[in-house]
């Protein structure tokens, strides 16, 4: 503005009477006037001086001012949850680095992921974005727990994480129970308990297994659970543990075994703890990508590589869809694969 | 009244909004953004006079509340405590950029004092308008300039006490000045703009 004038004395000063005017028409505004225009303050009615105040605030008053943009809203919010993600690493970390606790290789993953996902947080001139970073960090997940998976398999006559007796059972009650890991005739209620056998017996952390992306994934669970608490805290999607005999993770080096979450198959656990509802996705298309990064899903295949894949199939197979068993278009959530090559990753 | 749907938890007040997030409710953050989107981004606005910063202060402001969010006392009021933050941003940034207008700021403020200060009297002073053929858009950039040309400690009181309508108690306790304090720089800040408003007018007509 070119039209500044500096005063002769310094600051100047309002006279007395103007101001208890001005106080007396705040005072109204902060108060009973609190809803209404500067215009309505009825004490410039009372005296010429009065009017002469409430013209010169009104003027002061008619300062425009820009709207905000449409975007502040989102850009707070999004700030907002960069925060919480920051935290969540750093008592990921702190968790990690608790000195009673002894390390294992499988905690190298969950470290890795926390550093490359920690870094594009704190140093974006790396050049990664936030959600490159994340969906790397994820990979990172698969690859740790297909070491756990291969330790398990090891200690267990070969065989992928598989828990109790289910036959005929719905793979899809997460977390019904949780507590028990079975039903009250003994049966194991979901898919995700099998994988969680593998946190259960201590081959890997629950953090390991929490995609960066969900936000409802359970960094840490309490010892001796038997599955995640309900459907939105499990991060992946593992190969039909529902067959007639068990899997020997040798035996299927080139299938999918374990991958960003199935997007055809939503649960819904009914109030109360009444039991889970599935809802097969017919509406999706069969080759819909895992809701949590764009594009694509990370896929872990038995022989413990980890692959991308913008379709819901391994790279160079033969469109074996890793969400749909072969031949069926109509779920229950008691189907289970019928052959060793197909598969099928739920919940 | 579901207290859980977007319109029940429009009828709540900001502190139980604040309760409600500290307990992990969804939704709730964003309720008090949007409740505060308008008011505290022309504050913002009307302060630093530029936009982008407005913007950069105005989610720094809500990151503050949300880290902060667990020392708020319910009982007091979440606007002046929010306006601090954002204010006490503001601040900084004029701070580190240098953007401090530069007046006489050391000059008392205190009425009574024989210090030689201009007296301003309203009633003798018609509020001059540009001339009436000028475009109204014309007179408000040049009050939005003259606000904007205020000492920020006097322009602060001003938006803080007029346009965001704060009780002078709020503002002395968020300023963390005496009740009086406040009084004067809101008296000055009112004496200052009519002083400048009437020198740009003159100027102005010279220039016609």
């Amino acid at each position: 503005m070119e039209r500044q004038h500096k005063p002769k004395h310094g600051l100047p000063q309002l006279s007395a009477q103007d101001a208890e005017l001005v106080d007396a028409m705040l005072d109204w505004l902060s108060g009973p006037g609190q809803d209404q225009a500067a215009e309505a303050w009825p004490g410039g009615q009372e005296s010429p001086r009065a009017g002469r105040v409430a013209e010169w605030m009104s003027l002061i008053g008619s300062c425009p001012v820009e709207k905000p943009g449409r975007d502040l809203l989102a850009g707070t919010l999004a700030k907002v949850k960069d925060a919480e993600q920051t935290e969540r690493f750093r008592r990921q970390i702190e968790y990690l680095t608790t000195p009673s606790r002894r390390w294992n290789w499988s905690d190298m993953g969950a470290v890795a992921a926390i550093l490359l996902v920690g870094v594009s947080l704190l140093w974006p001139s790396l050049g990664y974005t936030r959600s490159e970073a994340r969906r790397i960090a994820c990979a990172n997940n698969l690859g740790a727990a297909g070491a756990a998976m291969n330790s398990y398999a090891s200690d267990h006559q070969g065989q992928m994480p598989r828990s109790g007796n289910f036959a005929g059972v719905p793979w899809y009650r997460v977390g019904q129970n949780s507590q028990t890991g079975q039903t009250a005739q003994g049966q194991v209620q979901s898919n995700s308990a099998h994988l969680y056998l593998i946190i259960r017996q201590g081959y890997i952390n629950p953090a390991a297994l929490a995609c960066p992306e969900n936000e409802q994934a359970a960094m840490s669970l309490p010892q001796g659970q038997f599955d995640w608490p309900n459907p939105d805290a499990v991060s992946y999607s593992y190969q039909n543990q529902f067959t007639a005999r068990p899997i020997v993770l040798e035996g299927v080096p080139h299938l999918a075994i374990l991958a960003d979450k199935n997007p055809l198959f939503l649960i819904r656990i009914k109030p109360g703890q009444q039991g889970a509802e599935l809802t097969f996705r017919k509406d999706l298309p069969a080759t819909t990508a895992s809701r949590f990064h764009r594009g694509g899903q990370n896929i872990l295949r038995g022989d413990g590589t980890v692959l991308w894949s913008s379709q819901p199939w391994l790279p160079g197979s033969e469109r074996d869809n890793i969400w749909l068993l072969h031949g069926l278009d109509h779920y229950q959530g008691t189907e289970s694969p019928t052959r060793s090559d197909d598969a099928h990753l739920i919940p | 009244m579901d207290l859980n749907s977007d319109q029940g938890l429009g009828r709540l007040t900001d502190e139980e909004l604040v309760e409600r997030y500290r307990s992990g409710q969804d939704g709730v953050f964003e309720e008090l953004v949007v409740r505060y989107q308008e008011t505290l981004f022309h504050f913002l606005m009307r302060f630093v006079g530029r936009r982008a910063v407005a913007e950069d202060l105005f989610q720094e402001a809500f990151l503050q509340v949300h880290l902060s969010i667990d020392t708020f006392d319910t009982s007091r009021r979440f606007r002046p405590w929010l306006f601090t933050i954002a204010a006490n941003k503001a601040r900084d940034w004029l701070r580190r950029n240098n953007q401090i207008n530069a007046h006489v700021l050391s000059a008392p403020l205190e009425a009574g004092n024989d210090d030689g200060r201009q007296v301003i009297d309203l009633l003798e002073s018609p509020v001059p308008l540009p001339d009436l053929t000028a475009e109204r858009e014309e007179t408000r950039r040049l009050v939005q300039d003259t606000v904007q040309a205020l000492p920020d400690h006097l322009k602060e009181v001003l938006l803080l006490a007029y346009f965001q309508r704060l009780a002078y108690k709020d503002i002395a306790q968020m300023l963390g000045v005496p009740l009086g304090t406040v009084k004067s720089r809101l008296h000055a800040a009112v004496a200052a703009f009519a002083e400048q408003w009437r020198a740009a007018q003159g100027e102005w007509a010279d220039q016609l």
